[in-house]
């Protein structure tokens, strides 16, 4: 397995694969039942400006997260 | 007849946020046996009863979440809900352009529920984009009917009542859908099989997977992937994907969303809106107060015609319907705010505001969420107050209410200006508009690091959200909102304002006689001490005690007290002889923020149904005007 970073971290348009969630029970709750499963293609459209929050495109759909929440996202390369 | 009456039949209807929950409730209020509506008292959820082959069939819209158990105020609502009025159907709303998800929802609630229907969202998006839905595979596949073809709202509501009469009186015994987990969750399921049975929370199994989920989290990551994985495969088997490639709500963000334009546009989508609200409805308010002032003239003489005591005349013509006259001068601006509203929220456009203005928003304490209510309070703060209901977290939702309540609305612009006219030239007078501005700006983060002393601004406060594609929305599903929005409002504030009117009228009437002598003068000269800080007189005083009943009402009640006449000039001119510039911009300063009107402060305990919160705004706002006034007064005495 590749090493796993932070989504954060990941360059525009650039597809990962998720490894794992991190963060608070809720946030961590929140983000699986929204579909950020390990496993699951994403990659970031587009930042903000002054870089925060992220657009990022999941399952077919555009989703906003702070850079904060975005840093709990570990990736890797995708397969 | 002799037909035994049936007890009604509770339907939930959940769904995904932005699945069009809503879309179909208007739909079915379409439907000419609506019986009745309410709402919660404490809560946004409403139920909507209608008749059906003499059933009584309530459909209650709960607010929109991604699963069960989630710790979200709306998770925890529907939670709750879900919990104290067991349904006896749970209708499952999908979004096909969002098909994963929902299924992934609707999974988790075949597991819990056994009567469950699904209705089957934008489908005539995805025909639109060529892409092909096969709903009867979907009913084959989990057993549960779906009812498709939400074109633009127009289900047919008959045959979604006949589905849910079919399924509550069926009497095939339904079973839960299982899903298979991995071995060691299974394991663990059958070894604790029979602590759980089934209930009106939900099926035993669905209790011990949440208790799993709750208990580990790895268990929790493996539970809701499994049923992602199974959403996937049922997504792929019912549409054949084809949606690659740039759609057109892409396209419109690249403008919309870009990093140097988005930012631009959007003030110029806003100030657009302002411009609007304000030259349609001027001419409609204008007519609705010389209604009122005709009503009034009118009941004034044909009760004198019939002999009718004077004073209980002038309570109804002076205090009832002048002050009902003055509010309802804002309806037209209301109800066009109201729709433009609907419009920057079902369009989509709100959610890009937020993404745009999140960084500066999270900088100043606030969450870019927020930047909706402060934008739409100075239209007129009760809407900023209304607006706040966006903000889902006890931190982000206080500050918005408290904020949008210092927001310089209309009515305050309007008299600021009358004033800062009088008393300045043009660019002493544009710097001293701008210094008040600033100083209210500066205020609001003031308050929003104060409330965070107090409320935690980590947790649940999350951001997280989707970015829904663009929508159209209909005139007639725009129209129904806006004004549902605007009579509601209209139907809270009513009691209030008679009430405020005749207490006003009350305190400026008696004692019978002389204006000078009556209560409220009273009041003034009682608390001209605490004016001497600021070097306000009695005469501004009173007039700031009229104007907590209605700002604007300020102007009005200096030219009484001053014994001006009607034309305004008149007034400036007096006012300029009597009071140095230095107390004007005090009067100014005290004036802008010293507690927002009446109607704001019933709206916030509407909002909030905390006494608290109002009780907290309004003297935090006495104490920062009594302050700022005090020190600007004193030091501006002693410099000038």
């Amino acid at each position: 397995m590749d090493k796993q970073i932070s989504l954060d971290s990941v360059a525009e348009q650039q597809e990962m694969q998720i490894t794992e969630i991190t963060g608070s029970r809720a946030q961590r709750t929140r983000m699986l039942q929204m579909g950020f499963t390990p496993g699951t293609r994403v990659r970031i459209v587009r930042r903000a400006p002054m870089h925060d929050p992220v657009e990022v495109k999941l399952r077919g759909t555009s989703i906003l997260l702070r850079r904060d929440e975005c840093q709990n996202v570990k990736v890797a390369e995708a397969e | 007849m002799n037909e035994q009456k049936k007890p009604p039949v509770a339907v939930a209807i959940i769904g995904n946020p932005n699945v069009g929950k809503s879309v179909l409730f208007n739909a079915i209020t379409g439907a000419s046996q609506t019986i009745g509506n309410w709402c919660g008292k404490t809560t946004d959820v409403c139920t909507l009863a209608v008749h059906y082959k003499n059933r009584e069939l309530h459909f209650t819209d709960l607010p929109g979440i991604y699963g069960f158990g989630g710790h979200s105020p709306e998770e925890i609502l529907v939670n709750d809900f879900l919990r104290d009025e067991p349904p006896d159907v749970v209708l499952v709303v999908l979004d096909v352009m969002n098909l994963e998800r929902s299924l992934y929802l609707l999974l988790e609630t075949l597991e819990r529920y056994r009567k469950v229907m699904v209705v089957l969202n934008k489908v005539d998006v995805a025909r639109e984009q060529d892409l092909a839905v096969y709903h009867d595979r979907l009913e084959a596949e989990l057993q549960a009917p779906v009812l498709p073809e939400m074109v633009k709202g127009r289900l047919n509501p008959q045959e979604l009542f006949g589905t849910v009469i079919d399924m509550v009186d069926s009497v095939t015994v339904l079973r839960n859908h299982a899903i298979r987990y991995a071995e060691k969750i299974e394991r663990q399921l059958s070894e604790q099989k029979d602590s759980v049975t089934d209930s009106s929370l939900g099926s035993a199994r669905w209790v011990l997977l949440k208790q799993l989920e709750a208990t580990d989290d790895s268990l929790q990551t493996e539970i809701i992937s499994t049923r992602y994985n199974l959403a996937e495969d049922v997504a792929a088997r019912i549409m054949a994907h084809r949606l690659t490639g740039e759609t057109i709500s892409d396209r419109i963000d690249r403008w919309v969303l870009h990093p140097v334009l988005g930012g631009p546009l959007m003030l110029l989508a806003f100030g657009l809106v302002f411009y609007l609200t304000f030259s349609i409805s001027r001419p409609a308010s204008e007519w609705l107060a010389e209604l009122f002032d005709t009503l009034g003239i009118w009941l004034e003489t044909s009760l004198a015609a019939v002999q009718f005591p004077a004073l209980v005349t002038s309570m109804l013509v002076d205090g009832v319907i002048k002050g009902v006259g003055a509010a309802m001068g804002f309806l037209p601006q209301m109800a066009l705010f109201f729709l433009f509203y609907t419009l920057i929220q079902d369009s989509g456009y709100m959610v890009r505001v937020v993404f745009l203005v999140d960084r500066v928003m999270s900088a100043l304490g606030m969450n870019g969420k927020t930047f909706l209510p402060l934008v739409l309070g100075c239209s007129c703060n009760v809407n900023g107050v209304l607006a706040s209901r966006i903000l889902s977290s006890p931190y982000d939702r206080t500050v918005a209410i408290l904020i949008s309540s210092y927001a310089p609305c209309p009515a305050r612009l309007g008299v600021m200006v009358f004033l800062v006219s009088a008393f300045f030239t043009s660019t002493a007078a544009t710097l001293v508009m701008l210094s008040l501005l600033g100083i209210s700006l500066g205020l609001m983060v003031v308050v929003a690091y104060i409330v965070s002393l107090f409320i935690s601004r980590s947790g649940e406060g999350s951001f997280i959200m989707e970015l829904p594609p663009y929508q159209r929305p209909t005139a007639y599903g725009l129209f129904k909102s806006a004004s549902l929005l605007t009579i509601n409002f209209m139907r809270r504030i009513r009691n209030v304002i008679i009430a405020a009117s005749i207490v006003m009228w009350t305190l400026s009437t008696f004692p019978l006689g002389a204006f000078e002598d009556s209560y409220i003068v009273a009041i003034g000269k009682v608390l001209e001490p605490v004016g001497q800080i600021m070097g306000l007189n009695w005469q501004l005083i009173v007039a700031l005690l009229f104007g907590i009943a209605a700002k604007e009402s300020v102007l009005s009640s200096l030219g009484i007290i001053y014994h001006a006449a009607q034309d305004s000039g008149n007034l400036a001119e007096i006012l300029t002889h009597s009071i140095s510039p230095l107390t004007a911009f005090t009067f100014l300063l005290v004036y802008m923020i010293y507690t927002p009107c009446v109607t704001t402060l019933i709206t916030m305990y509407n909002e909030t149904r905390d006494w608290r919160i109002v009780l907290y705004g309004a003297a935090g706002s006495f104490i920062s005007a009594i302050v700022l006034g005090g020190i600007v007064f004193q030091v501006g005495h002693r410099l000038l």
